[in-house]
């Protein structure tokens, strides 16, 4: 019976060991490969003390070792942090520190940006990946690791309501926060999507989001289930338009699933009309809205695809989906689709009531996808779910994602936007907030606004403007530099500007509103700008 | 100034606020150290040196990889040869 997410490996690895079960470039690991060599991973991990629902983090660029890393995590009774391998060293020891991780799965690939997080304080007792007695700590190489292969894994007892993985996500104060996920919510997940999208073992699903990002989970966990293959595209290869689309050709994707912004570039710099896509038929898109314009052009670019929108904040994975069939041309945007049929949603107004049929309001979900709540932290727990009490102290319990929804007459979800200040940049979520509290952590800036503005490449950027301290003088260069030393890559302004004074509201607090106004007027996003 | 100081120029200036830590065999793709939107401004800043559109067939890792790569693709970009003609 499948009932832990690394069941899944072993189950096709049972009955058709030899099927490609992830590849990379040009090598590739077998179900039963990937199997044998996460049991002797997971056995390594047991043998270090790796306890049952530790939290074990995955530091690794994109590779064959990120699905060997999470299987093996996994089949130790452990739950898998990933870490953004290209988060600012501080930003990674700070969620080492957070998650409680005292070990870590890395490469020797990565060995510069591992030296600087353990120089930034992380507290680490092992690694795994690294060469034996180069680090200051006990590490074993990955060679070693693959030699151990066994074919059972460690006697744990692990059931589907474990602590699986948990992802870190952006957090309105400043600090990441985590998002924890079972066996059985990534499971459920994993049953959703091979079930919509009729995934099977033909098929070959292409890994492009990196695995802190919870898209990756459709690949790994629906592949999987599918009993299909994934293509991990490596972080250069996703960047370069014209490098990832002839991936997609020469491996013969069937399914891909990445954020609009990606696709807008295969669209514009991917040499769509020199390759040869015939294999592919989902694409499959999330994490923000996809602009109708170039959504059009795409569908044209290659007709015999399907597109579809998947929805779900990390929180509660993928909820609704739409395929996108003919659009009209008034038409300004796509819904979010319908609601999987395993869950159930209430659209609320402020005071948590019901809204009239057709209006908007907040979208609340209860699902078997959903998380356990946020590790370590029973605020951020009380603030995010909804309980509806269902006799005696049993609730059912709902997640309040924030966003603003209206449900048409056809039962169809609508995205309107979100009730805080979370945006999204090329589909990764940032609280204004957080990236508000990085840059008045400079010394010399009193207050700082952030704010969204087009980037020119229909999508957002993040433009700030902020004010010093009296008598403090630091040049913008200066703090977007300190920026990029506490934010991941996409929250940090790609616009910065010093002021004399911010735009006030009557009650004196920065009025955001006029000041997104202004840094639009002022910026034509550089496309081209002199050296 | 060679093609390969234009390029770290605007990189180290434009892209990343200045920090000249970076050497020319750095992965500019792989570590975030450049971002989509920061590829698509370096994309069209050499556009305007070299005087000509890049084909969409020639954004591709191996010239986009580091400053290395891209110095030498900007040097053949700007050749009469054409960049069809170069990789």
């Amino acid at each position: 019976m499948i009932h832990l997410i690394p069941h899944l490996i072993d189950d096709v690895a049972r009955r058709d060991p030899r099927r490609e079960a992830v590849r990379f470039l040009d090598r590739a690991l077998s179900y039963v490969e990937l199997s044998t060599r996460a049991n002797g991973l997971a056995h390594c991990l047991v043998a270090q003390g790796v306890c049952r629902r530790e939290p074990v983090g995955i530091y690794l660029d994109k590779s064959l070792e990120v699905p060997l890393a999470m299987y093996g995590i996994m089949k130790a009774g452990a739950a898998f942090v990933p870490l953004d391998p290209s988060a600012p060293a501080g930003r990674t020891a700070g969620v080492i520190a957070d998650s409680g991780i005292r070990r870590l799965l890395s490469a020797d690939t990565m060995r510069r940006r591992l030296d600087a997080v353990l120089e930034a304080g992380a507290d680490i007792a092992s690694v795994v990946g690294i060469e034996a007695g180069t680090l200051a700590v006990p590490s074993i190489g990955w060679a070693e690791v693959c030699n151990a292969a066994a074919d059972a894994p460690p006697r744990r007892t692990i059931v589907d309501s474990d602590l699986a993985y948990i992802i870190y996500t952006s957090g309105s104060t400043g600090k990441p926060k985590g998002i924890m996920h079972t066996h059985h919510s990534g499971l459920s997940f994993a049953r959703w999507a091979v079930s919509e999208y009729g995934l099977g073992e033909h098929d070959r699903l292409s890994n492009h989001a990196p695995l802190h990002f919870d898209l990756s989970i459709f690949d790994y966990f629906a592949g999987a289930l599918a009993g299909a293959a994934t293509s991990i595209i490596p972080e250069e290869h996703a960047r370069v338009p014209a490098s990832y689309s002839a991936l997609l050709a020469e491996q013969r994707v069937t399914v891909l699933f990445a954020v609009p912004f990606a696709l807008i570039q295969l669209l514009h710099h991917g040499a769509l009309e020199q390759r040869d896509l015939s294999a592919l038929r989902w694409a499959v898109f999330g994490g923000e809205p996809f602009p109708l314009p170039q959504l059009r052009a795409l569908i044209e670019a290659l007709p015999h695809v399907r597109f579809d929108n998947m929805y779900g904040p990390a929180e509660t994975n993928g909820v609704t989906h739409y395929t996108v069939g003919s659009l009209r041309a008034d038409q300004e945007s796509i819904p979010i689709g319908r609601l999987s049929a395993n869950a159930e949603a209430l659209v609320v107004d402020g005071a948590d009531q019901p809204v009239a049929p057709g209006e908007v309001g907040e979208l609340l979900i209860r699902s078997a996808t959903m998380m356990q709540g946020y590790w370590r932290r029973p605020d951020l727990d009380a603030a995010a779910f909804f309980r509806r009490p269902v006799g005696g102290s049993h609730a059912d319990v709902f997640y309040r994602s924030g966003d603003l929804v209206r449900v048409d007459d056809d039962g169809m979800f609508h995205f309107v936007g979100r009730k805080d200040r979370q945006v999204k940049v090329r589909g990764y979520r940032v609280e204004l907030d957080e990236v508000e509290a990085a840059l008045a952590a400079h010394p010399a800036v009193a207050e700082a606004g952030a704010v969204t503005i087009p980037d020119g490449a229909a999508s957002q950027c993040i433009a700030a403007a902020l004010r010093l301290r009296d008598g403090a003088s630091a040049r913008a260069r200066e703090i977007a530099r300190h920026a990029r030393g506490r934010l991941p890559w996409y929250a940090v302004p790609a616009r910065l500007e010093i002021r004399a004074e911010l735009p006030r509201t009557s009650t004196g607090k920065i009025d955001r509103r006029a000041l997104r106004a202004e840094l639009m007027a002022a910026t034509a996003i550089p496309t081209t700008q002199a050296g | 100034m060679d093609s390969k100081q234009a390029i770290r120029r605007f990189i180290v200036d434009e892209l990343l606020s200045g920090d000249d830590q970076i050497t020319d065999d750095d992965n500019l793709l792989r570590d975030g150290m450049v971002d989509s939107l920061g590829m698509l401004r370096l994309v069209s800043h050499m556009e305007e040196l070299a005087g000509r559109k890049i084909p969409p067939t020639d954004f591709t890792v191996e010239n986009f990889r580091d400053i290395n790569a891209l110095g030498s693709y900007l040097r053949r970009l700007m050749d009469d040869r054409g960049p069809g003609h170069g990789g």
